[in-house]
């Protein structure tokens, strides 16, 4: 069976049906579920936070406008989101856990994915992966403690023992990087086939 | 703030990360606000941000998750006195449906003409605050036929359909509910061989608010209108 565009699925949940969300769920968990556990680093309240997202878009499916962008991305945007909110309540993460770009996302062009639907392109996941990687390593480690901690800019300079503008700096400029390499099949809300 | 105020520019991709000082951050909103410029580069830059979450490599959930995520949008509604009503209508007749309401309505919505007509059969619960509307055929010799069975104050329903023809799987049947002329969407559903199916009607009105009720053809997931072809009506 050919699964359903991403578009088809919202729609037939802005209308209630719940084997849409069902297929939703089986598309994207893996996406919310590792979103959350890496910033929490807590399997117990990744699957917290994993159920609310799923809540919500059942709740805010009709606020998703596929002109602003893939659902993929919309929905882990909402997992991201949800995920600092719940650091920031929390203020601590579990003992020991760190984590950082490099830790988690290296480039590995043998490593073909299993999974095809609910994940990103391989070759464009490579694509960000090497860019992240090739940013310079003060960006990269701003980058990671706003990614995946939600830290401010001024947790971050207190942290590293930077000045604000020096942290405010590397933050806009890895962004900056990054916009220029994201691409437009990435961004955009059509669906990507296999064999486009 | 005034549109001619400075461009936040440099703030933006802080914003699109979440990582502003709560007091800076309202600064940068408040500009947004009025800044169509500011607005479609923070959009930019928000997408960078979700493209990078789905860069992270996935890990699977344990699978009783998805029991909790289902379970969580499908919040127990209150009984439906119908149901209730419906299954001390039927213990008489032996202990086939002694069961809970829910295992009834299943048990209705997979069952066969002996059922339909006791459903029917429903003087004996009118007296006790039920009542029902015959939803007629819109084709001419066809045997299909309809019901909604609803509390007297129209809180609740049951619509029962009964000969409706199996449809291919890209068509449902959708049942609308009309007021003045809107039609607000009851439910879609599909039926099995014998074309039987009870669904519970929900709807963000009362039942008896509404002028009329109509099932028609849709593709399969339901229409925001109705599209096809009208197959079962009824007006009260
Ligand atoms: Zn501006």
């Amino acid at each position: 069976m050919t699964p359903l565009p991403d578009s088809e699925l919202i729609e037939r949940i802005t209308r209630r049906d719940t084997s849409a969300l069902s297929e939703l769920y089986d598309r994207y968990s893996r996406l919310v579920y590792s979103i959350a556990l890496r910033v929490l680093g807590d399997a117990e309240t990744a699957e917290e936070i994993t159920q609310d997202v799923f809540v919500l878009v059942w709740q805010k499916a009709s606020s998703y406008d596929l002109n602003q962008g893939k659902l993929m991305t919309w929905i882990a945007s909402i997992a991201r989101n949800r995920s600092i909110d719940q650091i920031r309540r929390r203020r601590a993460r579990p003992e020991g856990y760190s984590i950082a770009w490099e830790d988690c996302c290296e480039d590995d062009p043998d490593h073909q994915p299993e999974v095809e639907i609910g994940m990103m392109d391989h070759h464009q996941r490579s694509v960000l992966v090497r860019s992240v990687n090739a940013l310079p390593a003060e960006q990269r480690q701003a980058l990671s403690l706003a990614f995946f901690y939600g830290m401010t800019q001024q947790e971050i300079a207190e942290r590293l023992n930077q000045p604000l503008g020096t942290v405010k700096t590397r933050i806009r400029l890895a962004l900056q990087k990054l916009r220029t390499v994201i691409q437009p099949e990435m961004l955009e809300g059509r669906e990507i086939r296999k064999d486009d | 703030m005034h549109v001619d105020s400075k461009h936040v520019t440099d703030d933006l991709p802080a914003l699109a990360l979440d990582c502003l000082e709560a007091a800076e951050r309202q600064q940068v909103l408040a500009h947004l606000e009025e800044c169509d410029q500011c607005r479609a580069e923070w959009t930019s830059y928000s997408a960078v941000v979700g493209v990078l979450s789905t860069a992270l490599p996935q890990v699977t959930p344990p699978a009783r998750l998805k029991r909790a995520v289902m379970d969580g949008i499908t919040p127990p509604r209150p009984v439906n006195p119908l149901i209730a009503a419906l299954r001390r209508a039927f213990s008489g007749q032996g202990g086939l449906l002694r069961a809970g309401g829910l295992a009834l309505v299943l048990i209705l919505a997979v069952s066969n003409l002996v059922l339909w007509q006791r459903v029917n059969d429903l003087g004996r619960m009118q007296h006790a605050g039920y009542d029902n509307l015959v939803l007629q055929s819109q084709e001419e010799g066809s045997a299909a036929s309809g019901m909604v069975i609803y509390t007297a104050d129209g809180r609740y329903g049951l619509l029962v359909v009964n000969k409706l023809e199996p449809l291919p799987a890209d068509q449902q049947y959708q049942l609308w509910l009309i007021k003045d002329g809107v039609r607000a969407s009851g439910g879609v559903f599909s039926v099995g061989k014998h074309g039987y199916h009870v669904m519970e009607i929900y709807a963000d009105g009362r039942l008896t608010d509404y002028d009329s009720f109509g099932i028609t053809i849709e593709p399969a997931g339901g229409s925001p209108g109705p599209t096809g072809k009208r197959v079962l009506a009824g007006s009260f």
